[in-house]
């Protein structure tokens, strides 16, 4: 492997002895540009910054890792996507040896006392009713909304039907709405 | 009202806090370097094993045992011996998808005044369930393992696992746990050598220290800190030995590392004494595992299960317009070959609902169709096809609605000429775009569900009933694999 750095930038490139000069350029490039949408989309999942991040590097290092074979593909970061996709659906599938309620979350909850007109509420409400969701409603509406994928292609990613995809997301608003009502927590701000 | 409520979740959703984009990028490429260290060394060790296998099977000479287990003892155990391996007989999945394992593990993780100060234990353990099964429970001193053809070996072959609750607690918060777990006859001391550089099936995700424990292999992972973001503490402290191939591990949380560590040191000593003084190591004796009714009807080996692609083309319907949508080209169909989706059973806007988190399938593939119906409406048709551990089960369970997961809007059966009632259903329902109909064909353990779209009922019922009885015959084109499932193995 060789390794090189970059003028004007603490970042080091390395390639693969063997791997011409355009496909070691073509790795840079696509991290430079699929970096900042990956970590956005593990952010949106994950609402953690630290669990994004993760996600992220899991996602962006395999892609990396088998970048020969996946550059064949048509598109690296639909790969990553689903990387990100698979990796925390599978990670909140792990809890009962993982899952630990924190204290944190034992708090006293107080109902909100302001009019919910046109159906806005409090940004961190709304957070934490994210953070709230199961797992695959959370993924629909992040693929939807975040994403701004089409239904069919949600479904592609979490390999159901359209109409699962559907009947998801119409449940998450559901709950979204009235769980940001609730967690609009005392100290819970945006 | 919607509109504004929609745009805040995706505002909120597209409010990431900026990274520093330098660190990420730098850990990413120490990542990805990691990645191909671990497929470089699992080549070499793979190459090494297959020769040594060999050269044992050509000298008739047993080959020895890697380690020796006077080191497996730590200083103030409760127990001086134990044995370097086990006799398993090896696994065994049977077309059902159940399994004779190798052993039913007893109950060893200690309870009632013998637990530690402070903790209640669970009544019960998890049960002995073969690993692939659940994810989720697939662990090693809590790092997540990978299970499947394509994961590195060693692989355990099942665990058991005891939870616990802070005694005078009644909000349900676990904060301890006992894993038992078995591996394949001489492979655990492999298992915790990978442990102990984080490489292997089981890996840990999140940042870990190793904390060395006295008295026992430096060789083998015994200890470690966990950054944990989930847990009040933010990290779970691990600790985990060997006995033969079998490894007992048990994770905890606190404030103070040096007491957590010893409560979790004190829960894999005092299972493992219990293990020993069971004697089951000693003549293990194989067990029947079967899904019961109430449990999830597992993935067994659901990464080395393959689903062909049994979807028809759409000409088969004579339905003019209506065209096979491709959205493999996006990436998951062509990169992810195999069937290995963790869903729960898809049929239409029934089964799938995360409100009625269902059984689950061995593997599952989705097709699309639509057809372009006046100037904006698509009417869309999606076929997505199944094998379950029990297909009759679950076909009978969406028939009478009576599955974990329910039909969110009542079908209307017809009657299907020319087929079984017992492994077909037609039905109509009301869809969101109009007259939709559904048609479940089940073959063999592989259940093939259309849900069809049309401008009138009959033409729905033209698209689900044509392509369902299509796709049930190129099903049956690729014959049956060696578990006797129909496509299994292409």
């Amino acid at each position: 492997m060789q390794c090189s750095g970059r003028l004007n930038d603490s970042r080091v490139t390395c390639v693969w002895v063997g791997m011409t000069n355009t496909a070691g350029a073509d790795l840079d490039g696509w991290l430079d540009a699929a970096m900042p949408r990956i970590y956005g989309l593990a952010y949106a999942l994950a609402q953690d910054r630290h669990q994004a991040e993760d996600l992220s590097q899991e996602a962006l290092a395999t892609v990396v890792s088998k970048w020969r074979t996946v550059s064949r593909a048509d598109n690296p970061t639909a790969y990553a996507r689903q990387i990100v996709v698979n990796t925390f659906l599978s990670q909140k599938r792990k809890r009962w040896t993982r899952e630990v309620v924190s204290d944190a979350v034992v708090t006293e909850l107080v109902p909100a006392t302001d009019d919910l007109a046109g159906g806005v509420v409090e940004r961190g409400a709304l957070v934490e009713a994210l953070r709230s969701l199961p797992p695959r409603q959370c993924t629909a509406v992040t693929l939807r909304y975040f994403e701004d994928l089409p239904d069919a292609d949600v479904a592609a990613l979490m390999g159901c039907s359209v109409s699962t995809v559907r009947s998801s997301i119409h449940h998450a608003l559901a709950a979204l709405r009235a769980r940001s009502a609730s967690f609009e927590l005392t100290g819970v701000t945006s | 009202m919607n509109t504004s409520f929609e745009d805040q979740v995706r505002d909120v959703l597209r409010d990431a806090p900026e990274p520093d984009w330098a660190a990420l990028r730098a850990a990413v490429e120490d990542r990805a370097e990691g990645k191909r260290r671990v497929r470089m060394l699992r080549g070499s060790v793979a190459g090494f094993a297959a020769a040594a296998a060999v050269a044992a099977i050509t000298t008739g000479v047993a080959m020895a045992p890697l380690f020796e287990g006077d080191g497996a003892a730590p200083a103030g155990s409760t127990t001086s011996t134990v044995p370097d391996s086990t006799p398993f007989v090896p696994r065994v999945k049977h077309a059902n998808g159940g399994y004779t394992m190798p052993m039913a593990f007893p109950d060893i993780a200690p309870k009632g005044d013998k637990a530690p100060a402070g903790l209640v234990r669970s009544t019960k353990g998890m049960g002995t369930q073969p690993a692939g099964a659940d994810p989720g429970r697939n662990t090693m001193a809590s790092a997540p393992c990978q299970y499947g053809s394509s994961a590195p070996q060693p692989q355990q072959w099942g665990t058991e696992g005891w939870t616990y609750q802070r005694a005078g607690r009644t909000d349900g918060a676990v904060r301890a746990g006992v894993t038992v777990a078995g591996w394949p006859t001489t492979t655990a001391i492999t298992a915790m050598q990978q442990l102990d550089q984080n490489s292997g099936a089981c890996t840990f995700d999140q940042h870990f220290r190793k904390v060395a424990w006295s008295g026992l292999s430096a060789s083998e992972g015994n200890q470690f800190v966990v950054d944990e973001s989930r847990i009040a503490e933010g990290k779970r402290y691990v600790a985990i030995r060997r006995v033969g191939d079998v490894t007992v591990d048990a994770w905890t949380s606190g404030s103070d590392e040096q007491a957590a560590l010893a409560t979790a040191r004190r829960l894999v000593d005092d299972s493992v004494a219990n293990l020993l003084a069971s004697k089951v190591l000693d003549d293990p004796q194989p067990a029947e595992f079967a899904w019961t009714d109430g449990t999830s009807e597992g993935g067994p080996d659901k990464a080395q299960f393959i689903l062909p692609d049994i979807a028809p083309s759409a000409d088969v319907a004579g339905v003019k317009g209506l065209t096979r949508v491709d959205v493999s080209s996006d990436g998951p169909e062509s990169i992810f070959p195999r069937s290995d989706l963790y869903t729960v059973p898809v049929l239409g806007a029934q089964v799938g609902d995360p409100v009625h988190p269902g059984s689950e399938s061995v593997a599952g593939r989705v097709a699309f169709y639509a057809r372009q119906s006046g100037a904006n409406a698509s009417l869309e048709t999606s076929i997505v096809w199944h094998s379950f551990p029990d297909g009759k089960k679950a076909f009978d369970e969406i028939i009478a609605n009576k599955g974990t997961a329910r039909w969110l809007t009542a079908p209307t059966r017809e009657a299907w000429s020319g087929h079984d009632e017992g492994t077909t259903f037609l039905a109509g329902q009301p869809g969101e775009n109009g007259p939709q109909q559904i048609a479940l064909r089940l073959e063999g353990n592989v259940l093939i569900s259309v849900v069809a779209q049309g401008e009138t009922q009959v033409q729905a019922r033209t698209i689900a009933t044509k392509l369902a009885d299509e796709a049930a015959k190129n099903l049956a084109s690729f014959g049956r694999g060696p578990d006797g499932r129909p496509g299994n193995g292409k």
